[in-house]
């Protein structure tokens, strides 16, 4: 495997070390301030039900963008030029738009703390356990640990593993100590941080490398077009992967744990806006790494994961550079904590306390979820080091939950008449069960395929799945209505 | 892509700067107008509502 980063750690210095630390004891202070405001489980998981706008602003754009965006997009703009924009970023804003107006104002009305819950409401037990189970998959903070993995061994030289450890290791005992409040305070200096630096590196690139038209003379004017060299189906998955933001667990918690209805629609559409600004800079900074390697300037002997890196460290002077690093632990940590407390709460409070059939007092929750979170972080770090690329691990993530998810919750909010609990609970464990079965699959039979860069089962990829899952979950629904239908006859 | 092409995109990089920077910084600043809000609310205002969401908490998941 190529060597990550032995430029970046020449640019780093002393004083890049010093901010960075300052940073992670920041983070450390902020969940021992937040601890002092938990008294029960609704504190501790929901922030009281009293996140405001800005906050939910901030910890809606640094939780939802973490480092499989910002590491993962300009990978894949360093490869597909500005179609990384055009064709995988920009659909997912038509669905963040749909959940700030249309589903945000339907998940308020519900009683339900969590994705699993709301399933449970609509469609029963059975249903909520599939989307626990699915929820869990999606929310276990793999891509954000295996980030700081790569961040580490770029920056130190450090075994990634080790780095990933200590990284989520810090996340998770601010997390343990303050809930979703510390999440969401940390969560905003995080996000300033994250954007800030983003902005700043890209100034930097403008003033040393130019602009858009310097690019295309370099580049060739491919690496301009919005669609890029990618095949319809490759189209065809970014845009139903794109539909997350319907169904995403963290959305969800955050509408929950809003104020009002007005500070969830305001939030999300703020951070609408700032998610396109910073996927627009992210996929330039792919493009300027792109330019670097071809003039030579970097040598392009590194995983291509971390061509932003190799770019900052290139770009950013000493201590901007420290900054830049506390900026990508930022987007990492600030996802690790809120996935890592849904995952949490998926274990405990949608899955051991409905099969147990009895409701866990507020302390034996708190204690309980916060073993959880401590062992789901386990579980991620195990499974970190299973993809090759970030992406690809984004894309199976999303699949599980979609498939499983997003059939009966669509229909659950928007159709209320057709939510029979028989077709719900088909169609979830359809959908969990196919897109299971399938990536174990080409996991199992399949090779990898060097030109297509993911395991292959004859002509079929691995990220392919969601185009047989979803129609799958979507029939066990119709099959579950029809057989609920017939059997009230 | 013709050269004026080019420029917008240009302009929509800066634009996305200007966003992403400044515009998170304006967001950070409401935040914090929010805290001394909340901090200069009368005390027993605060300890109040903390109080009744504890005890709606509660009421809700049944302590044992």
């Amino acid at each position: 495997m190529p060597q990550s980063g032995t430029g970046m750690a020449e640019h780093w210095t002393a004083l890049d070390s010093a901010i960075l630390v300052v940073y992670l004891l920041g983070m450390l202070v902020i969940g021992w301030i937040a601890l002092r405001r938990i008294r029960v489980f609704e504190d501790w998981f929901l922030a009281g039900r009293g996140l405001t706008t800005p906050i939910l602003v901030a910890t809606l754009v640094s939780t939802y963008y973490g480092l499989d965006v910002t590491l993962g997009s300009s990978e894949l703009s360093f490869y597909e030029g500005v179609s990384a924009f055009f064709v995988y970023s920009a659909p997912f804003y038509l669905f963040y738009a749909a959940c700030a107006l249309l589903v945000a104002p339907r998940l308020k009305r519900l009683t339900a703390s969590t994705l699993p819950e709301a399933m449970v409401g609509f469609y029963g037990p059975s249903a909520g356990r599939a989307a626990a189970l699915a929820s869990f998959f999606y929310s276990a903070p793999i891509l954000s640990v295996t980030g700081m993995g790569l961040i580490g061994e770029a920056v130190f030289g450090w075994n990634p593993v080790l780095c990933a450890a200590v990284g989520a290791g810090l996340a998770l005992i601010y997390t343990l100590m303050g809930g979703l409040l510390a999440d969401a305070l940390t969560d905003t200096v995080q996000f300033a941080i994250m954007c800030v630096t983003i902005a700043i590196a890209t100034a930097f690139a403008l003033h040393q490398v130019g602009g858009h038209a310097v690019l295309a003379e370099r580049l060739g004017a491919e690496m301009l077009s919005p669609r890029g060299s990618l095949a319809l189906s490759d189209l065809l998955v970014y845009f139903l992967i794109a539909a997350s933001p319907l169904i995403e667990p963290a959305f969800y918690q955050r509408i929950f744990a809003g104020t009002s209805l007005r500070a969830v629609r305001t939030a999300l559409l703020i951070g609408l806006v700032i998610w396109a600004a910073y996927d627009w800079l992210v996929v330039y900074l792919g493009l300027v790494g792109q330019d670097f390697v071809a003039s030579g300037r970097l040598s392009g002997d590194f995983d291509n994961s971390a061509i932003l890196l190799q770019v900052c460290a290139e770009l950013l002077p000493t201590g901007l550079l420290g900054l830049f690093i506390a900026g990508l632990f930022a987007s990492a940590m600030s996802t690790v904590d809120s996935y890592t407390l849904i995952a949490a709460g998926n274990i405990v409070y949608d899955g051991v306390q409905p099969m147990l059939k009895r409701k866990f007092s507020d302390r034996a929750l708190l204690r309980a979820t916060r073993w959880a979170a401590a062992g789901t972080l386990g579980v991620a770090l195990l499974l970190a080091l299973r993809f090759d690329r970030l992406r690809d691990a984004w894309i199976f993530m999303a699949t599980i939950l979609i498939s499983t998810v997003l059939v009966p919750m669509v229909i659950g909010l928007f159709a209320p008449r057709l939510a029979r609990p028989r077709a719900g609970t088909w169609s979830a464990w359809t959908g969990f069960g196919c897109a299971v079965a399938l990536f174990l699959l080409v996991e199992t039979f399949g090779v990898w395929d060097a030109e297509e860069e993911t395991r292959v089962l004859g002509s079929w990829q691995r990220e392919y799945a969601i185009l047989i899952t979803l129609p799958a979950s979507a029939l066990a629904f119709t099959a579950g209505a029809w057989s609920s239908k017939r059997s009230a006859k | 892509m013709v050269l004026e092409e080019e420029c917008q995109v240009t302009f929509a990089t800066w634009l996305a700067l200007l966003v992403a920077g400044p515009g998170s910084l304006v967001v950070l600043a409401w935040f914090l107008r929010d805290v001394m809000r909340m901090r200069s609310r009368p005390p027993d205002q605060t300890e109040r509502s903390a109080e009744t969401t504890a005890r709606t908490s509660s009421d809700r998941n049944g302590d044992e």
